[in-house]
This record gives C-alpha cells, sequence and structure tokens, in this order.
C-alpha cells in the first residue's frame, strides 16, 4: 500500500493542470456576475463531497471499485457506471491532450506540424497509461514534486512585480455577492474532482483521515485558487483578460529572467506544464483502462491491444473534427455532467458503505 | 573401475597405500588440492594408524570429512578440490583445496578518498572473511547455491535474516535456481541471467568490490550475492538512487555528503540532456537563448557546414571511441592517444571550422560530467541513454527532449529490482 501523499498529487495534478489550460476561457467569461462566489462555493461543495467520499471508503481498504460495489449494486448497473466513468475520463483526456497541443504548437514550435505534435502526444500517452498503478503514481510524484518549485518562482515573481495593479484586484473582489450559476460551479468543481480518483486507486493508496485531508485541500485550494484567479486579472483588469484564451500563458510571456541563459520564463514554465499537463492525460486514460479492467473488458494480450489501437484510432478521428470553439464547447458540456456524475458515484459509494455496515 | 570421466586428465591421481592391516585409495585432483596437506593429515596418520576403523573416525573427524555414496557426488566432490578415500567399501571426501587466488586487493574501481581501501576476493571465503570482521550479528546468513549447467560456480547467499526483505529473498532464490547458462564467471554476467530482458539497459542491481559497501547494504536489508572466482559482489534490491551514493558521503561531514550527492545529480542532468538541448536550441528555437548569448553561438557556427545534430554526433561518437581507446590500450599508449584525441581532434576540429567551440564546450562538459557519476554501470547506462534522446531532439526540438525525459522516467518507473519499486523518489 502506497502513502497517503500521493493522494495529494492527484487532486494537486487536477487542479494545477485545469486552472492554468482549461478553465480560465470559462471561468472568466462571467467575471463580471457569477465566477468569483461560484469558483468559492464550488471549492466548499468539493471539499464536503471529498468528506464524504473519504469517510465512506475507509471500510474498503485495497479492494477495487467493483469489489467495492459488488453485492450492493447488480453487475449491468456496474457495468453502466463504469462505462460512463470510462468516457468521461477519456474525453476529459482526449479535450485536454488536444488543447495543449494548440497551445503548444502556438507557443513553442509553430514550425513543427500539428498532426505530428498531437501523434508524438498521443503515442507516449496512450503507451504510458498502460503501466501499472504504482509506477504511474510513481512517475506523478516525481513530476509533481519537480514542478512545484516553479509554481513558486513564478508565484513569487508575480506579487514582487510592480506592474499589479492593486485597484484591479478590488474591482475583481467586489463581484463577489453576485448569484453563483450551476455551469460555473461546475467548472469551479472540476478544478478539484482529482478526489474521484480515489475510486481508480483505491487498491493501492492508504485511507485518509477525512479532517486532515479537509483542511489541507481547503486551505491550499483556497490559496491556490485566489492566486490563480486574481495574478490575470492583477495585470490586465477585467476587461483585459477578456479576449484571450490562453490568458495565463500571455501573462508568463511577460515575465522576463535577466540573469539567467534563458531569458523568457515561459519556456520554462511551459516545458515543466507540459510534464503536468501530459501526466494529467496519462492519469485520464489510466482510469478508463483501468474501468475496462473493472468490467472485465482488458484481460489478455489480444483484447488489451484491441483497446489501445481503438483509444489511437479513436483520438485521432476526434481530433480531426475538432477545433478551437468545438473543444471549448464540449469541454463546457463534459463539466456540467461530469460533476453531476461525481455526485452520482460518490452518493453509490456511500450507499455500498451502509449496504456493508448492515451486512457487518 | 571409478571416476571414468575423470580418468583421462593428467592431473587425476588415483593413489593407493598399504599398511600391515589395511589398505587405502585416495582420489584427488593434483592441481587444485595441497599435496603437502595430504601427506602431513592423511598418508602421515595413515602409517601411524593400527585399526581401519580408528582411521575412519580420524576422517570423519575433519570439519569436512563426509560420507559419499553416488559415484556423480563424489566426482563433483573432487572436482571442487576434495580428496576421496576409498576405505572398507566407503567413499570418505575430504576437503583439501587450494584454489588459487590473489590475496586482499586495493579496490581499484570504485576509489574513495578517505574510507577503507581493501577489496573483496576472488576466493568467497576470504570475501565472507572481510563481511564478517565488520559485521558481526548473528542473525547473518551465507547460503551457499550454484549456477551454470558447465561452470558449477558456486554463488554465496548473505544477508541478515532479521532484516533482509523476504519477498526480494524468495524472489531471489528463485531467479538463482532458474537460471539455464552454460558459464558464469562474473556479477554482470549473474546479474544479466537474473533480469533477463534483452532491452534493459539499467542495472537493477548494484555491483560492487567494497566490503563496506556490502556491509552497509545488508544493513540495510539488503540481499549479497558473492561469486566464486570474482571479486564482485551483486547487490539487490537496488535503486536508482542507490548508484549515486559514492562509500565517501559517510565519511564527510553531513552538508559537505549532501552537496556531494546534489553534484552527482546535476552532473546526471548535464551529461543527459545537454546535448540533446544544444541541438534544440540551435536549430528550432534559438529565442530560447539571451540575445547576446545567442549571437555568440550563432557566430562559432557560422563555418560549420553541417546540422547541429551531426556535428555533436560526429564529437560525441569521437569522444566514446576515445574512452574505448584508453580503457583497452595499455597504460604506456593510453596517454599518447587521450592527447591526440582530446586536445588535436579537438582544436584542430575547430580550426578547421567543422565544429563550433561551443560544442567542445558542450561535448568536454558532457564526458567529464559523466565521469562524475560514481558506480560504473549506471555511466554506461547513462552513455547509451543519451543517443535515443539526441533523436527525439533531432526530430522535434525542445518538445523532444522533453517527451523523451518524459518516457524515460516513465520507464525507470516501471521497473522493479527484485519487486521493489527502482525508481520511487520519497
Amino acid at each position: 500500500m502506497l502513502r497517503v501523499r500521493y493522494y495529494y498529487y492527484l487532486l494537486y495534478l487536477n487542479f494545477v493542470v485545469c486552472i492554468i489550460e482549461f478553465t480560465p476561457k470559462l471561468i472568466y467569461s462571467r467575471r463580471y456576475t457569477s465566477s468569483l462566489s461560484s469558483s468559492l462555493i464550488s471549492l466548499i461543495a468539493t471539499c464536503l463531497l471529498i468528506m464524504l467520499l473519504e469517510k465512506h471508503m475507509k471500510p474498503f481498504p485495497g479492494q477495487s471499485i467493483a469489489q467495492i460495489m459488488n453485492g450492493t449494486l447488480t453487475h449491468f448497473f456496474q457495468k453502466s457506471l463504469f462505462f460512463c466513468c470510462l468516457v468521461l475520463s477519456y474525453g476529459a483526456g482526449l479535450i485536454f491532450l488536444i488543447s495543449y497541443t494548440q497551445i503548444i504548437h502556438r507557443f513553442i514550435c509553430p514550425d513543427i506540424s500539428f498532426g505530428l505534435l498531437f501523434g508524438v502526444f498521443l503515442f507516449f500517452t496512450v503507451f504510458v497509461s498502460l503501466l501499472d498503478p504504482k509506477s504511474t503514481l510513481f512517475m506523478l510524484e516525481i513530476i509533481v514534486l519537480f514542478q512545484i518549485p516553479v509554481i513558486v518562482i513564478m508565484i513569487l515573481l508575480f506579487l514582487l512585480d510592480a506592474n499589479i495593479q492593486v485597484d484591479f484586484l478590488v474591482e475583481a473582489s467586489s463581484y463577489l455577492l453576485h448569484w453563483p450559476s450551476y455551469q460555473m460551479i461546475a467548472a469551479g468543481a472540476f478544478l478539484f474532482s482529482g478526489y474521484m480518483n480515489r475510486l481508480v486507486f483505491n487498491e493501492h493508496l492508504e485511507s485518509s483521515k477525512p479532517m486532515k485531508l479537509l483542511t489541507i485541500v481547503f486551505t491550499v485550494g483556497l490559496l491556490l485558487l485566489l492566486a490563480y484567479y486574481f495574478i490575470p486579472i492583477g495585470y490586465f483588469g477585467l476587461a483585459g483578460i477578456g479576449n484571450d484564451n490562453d490568458i495565463w500563458f500571455t501573462t508568463t510571456n511577460s515575465i522576463r529572467l535577466p540573469h539567467f541563459f534563458i531569458e523568457r520564463f515561459l519556456v520554462i514554465f511551459l516545458i515543466m506544464q507540459l510534464g503536468v499537463s501530459l501526466m494529467f492525460v496519462i492519469i485520464c486514460w489510466h482510469t478508463s483502462l483501468q474501468f475496462l479492467k473493472q468490467a472485465n473488458l482488458f484481460n489478455g494480450g489480444k483484447l488489451k491491444w484491441f483497446w489501445v489501437s481503438f483509444l489511437l484510432v479513436m483520438s485521432f478521428v476526434l481530433w480531426l473534427y475538432m477545433n478551437d470553439s468545438t473543444v471549448r464547447n464540449s469541454l463546457s458540456w463534459l463539466l456540467n455532467i461530469k460533476l453531476l456524475f461525481d455526485i452520482v458515484l460518490v452518493f453509490t459509494i456511500v450507499r455500498c458503505a451502509r449496504k456493508r455496515k448492515a451486512v457487518v | 573401475m571409478w571416476f571414468e570421466g575423470l580418468n583421462k586428465n593428467e592431473d587425476f591421481l588415483k593413489r593407493e597405500f598399504n599398511n600391515r592391516n589395511f589398505s587405502i585409495l585416495l582420489y584427488y585432483l593434483s592441481t587444485v588440492c595441497k599435496e603437502d596437506d595430504i601427506f602431513d593429515k592423511l598418508i602421515s596418520p595413515f602409517y601411524h594408524t593400527e585399526l581401519s576403523d580408528d582411521y575412519l573416525k580420524y576422517l570423519l573427524s575433519f570439519p569436512n570429512g563426509l560420507k559419499v555414496t553416488q559415484e556423480s557426488e563424489a566426482a563433483e566432490q573432487i572436482l571442487d578440490g576434495n580428496v576421496m578415500i576409498y576405505i572398507n567399501g566407503l567413499l570418505i571426501s575430504v576437503g583439501m583445496k587450494d584454489f588459487k587466488s590473489r590475496a586482499i586487493m586495493e579496490s581499484t574501481e570504485e576509489n574513495v578518498l578517505q574510507g577503507p581501501k581493501d577489496g573483496l576476493s576472488e576466493n568467497i571465503n576470504v570475501s565472507i572473511n572481510l563481511i564478517r570482521s565488520r559485521y558481526k550479528r548473528e542473525s547473518l546468513r551465507t547460503e551457499s547455491h550454484s549456477a551454470g549447467s558447465k561452470s558449477k560456480i558456486k554463488l554465496m547467499l548473505i544477508y541478515d535474516a532479521q532484516i533482509a526483505d523476504k519477498p526480494a529473498l524468495h524472489e531471489l532464490k528463485e531467479k538463482l535456481s532458474n537460471i539455464q547458462v552454460d558459464l558464469i564467471q562474473s556479477a554482470g554476467q549473474l546479474q544479466k541471467n537474473i533480469i533477463r530482458s534483452t532491452f534493459n539497459i539499467f542495472p537493477l542491481f548494484m555491483t560492487t568490490e567494497r566490503p563496506d559497501r556490502v556491509v552497509k547494504n545488508l544493513s540495510e536489508g539488503k540481499i549479497v550475492v558473492l561469486i566464486e572466482g570474482s571479486s564482485w559482489a551483486l547487490i539487490g534490491p537496488a535503486t536508482f538512487f542507490d548508484f549515486f551514493e559514492s562509500m565517501d558521503d559517510p565519511v564527510q561531514m553531513p552538508l559537505i555528503g549532501q552537496f556531494l550527492v546534489f553534484i552527482r545529480y546535476v552532473a546526471l542532468l548535464i551529461t543527459l540532456v545537454l546535448p540533446a538541448l544544444y541541438i534544440a536550441i540551435i536549430s528550432y528555437s534559438p529565442d530560447l537563448l539571451k540575445i547576446q548569448f545567442a549571437l555568440l553561438v550563432a557566430g562559432s557556427r557560422m563555418s560549420v557546414p553541417f546540422p547541429s545534430y551531426v556535428e555533436i554526433m560526429f564529437m560525441l561518437i569521437m569522444t566514446e571511441f576515445l574512452i574505448e581507446a584508453s580503457i583497452r590500450l595499455p597504460k604506456t599508449v593510453s596517454s599518447t592517444a587521450t592527447t591526440v584525441g582530446g586536445l588535436i581532434l579537438g582544436q584542430a576540429a575547430t580550426e578547421a571550422g567543422l565544429v563550433a567551440e561551443v560544442m567542445i564546450i558542450v561535448i568536454s562538459a558532457v564526458a567529464i560530467s559523466n565521469f562524475v557519476i560514481p558506480v560504473n554501470s549506471m555511466h554506461q547506462a547513462i552513455r547509451v541513454i543519451r543517443y535515443p534522446l539526441i533523436i527525439m531532439a533531432s526530430l522535434l526540438g525542445t518538445i523532444g527532449v522533453v517527451i523523451g525525459l518524459l518516457a524515460l522516467i516513465a520507464y525507470l518507473c516501471n521497473l522493479r529490482s527484485l519487486g521493489r519499486p527502482y525508481m520511487k523518489l520519497l
């Protein structure tokens, strides 16, 4: 059994990847109305869901999701649930991969063909997602621990920057008291949705102490949320961030490192972010494959390679039909569904735990 | 007629002795037994003993005296340096072996500044002696195994029964018993046969010739395999990070020790990434550098007619030649070779405009930092793994380097040494 720190890495990875590349487009789209209040509410809501899930996962140490659900749900219902989980995590991974390939193509290597870049990322992520869960977690640890110092330096550079306008921040915070909207809450909740990985990695992870976990997630989550929401606003103001899709990269592109042999901080940031982002896709697709395994559809050599080829071909075909706007639209669809589905899953686990308790 | 197989050997002796009451037959290989000992301990007492039963008791009183019933077993004992004595219809084996090996030598491959200087011996008993003198615990176990269908080489498994990792021990024993190969002569060969993977280039076991490293690992619950005839021990399970520790580190003050380890990881990064990064920056993204630096590099490459990857491959392969040549050449010639190769080739190549001056600095930095890695098997692995990264950089630039590194991390994370993770950060 691995220590519970890997669970924190999963939470952190999900947050840091989504906040930078995924959700700014969505969250800032309603910055004059419900964004800030919805984000804070989503933090509280997810913290409650995390506590509920962790508390009710405790009776099942070292058990897979299929073992947990056995006896409570019928096989058909279990398989349907796994199928939905599989599609959602695969979709999240694919949308993310396409979106990040666009960013890399735009900012680092516009001269390499987009198709080649996507192909390389696709092959890499598909094959690495075939690793066993423990190896995936070891890799996650290395990547997250190497990324944290870069993020800390970045936040410090921002905080010490004289170009940040306090007026912008005060203006943005004045929109706190607006009524939240479901779509914004769903977008915010997605930032913290790394806790759902517990379902996949429970076999290999120790149980956590829910209260301790909650305190850490809430504190770190709040600090990061505020930092990530306000830093670009501090630079560009509420009006300035409106038209830019990759606001975080535009912001970091303005930082220079005069005393380092690489001058643009963006390059270092993007390279670290590339590692983290691909890791996120790997975790998403690893999750999908694990759900296939739970549904007994991933055993044996031939079946395994069938699914791998299917994954490759499917991703490639979908990529051909996806441009900037389809990526954004499918993302908001996915987020809206995912929050509801996560709630359903958490309450299913609660039901399983209660039933187990009643039997014992 | 006994020992048909051995009979044709020049050094196989069959000697018969008679006294007034009884007779004996001795079978042994004269080249691996001590003849003086045979005379003093077997022949001389024979003429002073009246009864055959007394002489039999005397033979069985030797620490390694035992009755042998099968002829095949007896032949093995003879090959192992024992003398077979035929008396009263019984075969008794007595150890008189005299396998030659060096006296305890200084460790030559893993040098340290202040630690102990002695190295393990080719003779297993001497090596165990060195280990036991440093590790005096009752729970230290030594178990004998053998490997190689022809060489039948003796292996000695050493571990601390209290703290050794039981599943790892079980796995190692199973793997040792499954080895099916004719000859095993060294620790590296044994490692290869235990791992049995064609594409793996990373050492999954630590190889060492230092008794202090063996003892340190024993005290951490690791398992040691000594091989007869080789002064190198195999230690497992190992992690990637074990290969960056030198036996000098515990001798130093803590901060200095940590600094030295840190320096080695920096060297690892340089030797692994610098050539690939050079290609990526020069050929794909010179805009990453500061303007003055970018101009300096561009200026030094003005006369170079090749793309950067040809330039770097050419120089890297030259360096590999130089390293190989200086290892294999006689010591008197090797210094000339390095001077010719390093100095003249480097300087002449830049003056002729074939390679950039900056590139020479890059290649020298890469070569020097490679030697900083303290364990030979790891620095060989790193030497090879550079090339896929260079190919990735040539094809995809900076992104290629990052993808290559991520793939390397994934590969390392997926490796297991005796069931334990090879790359686990904390």
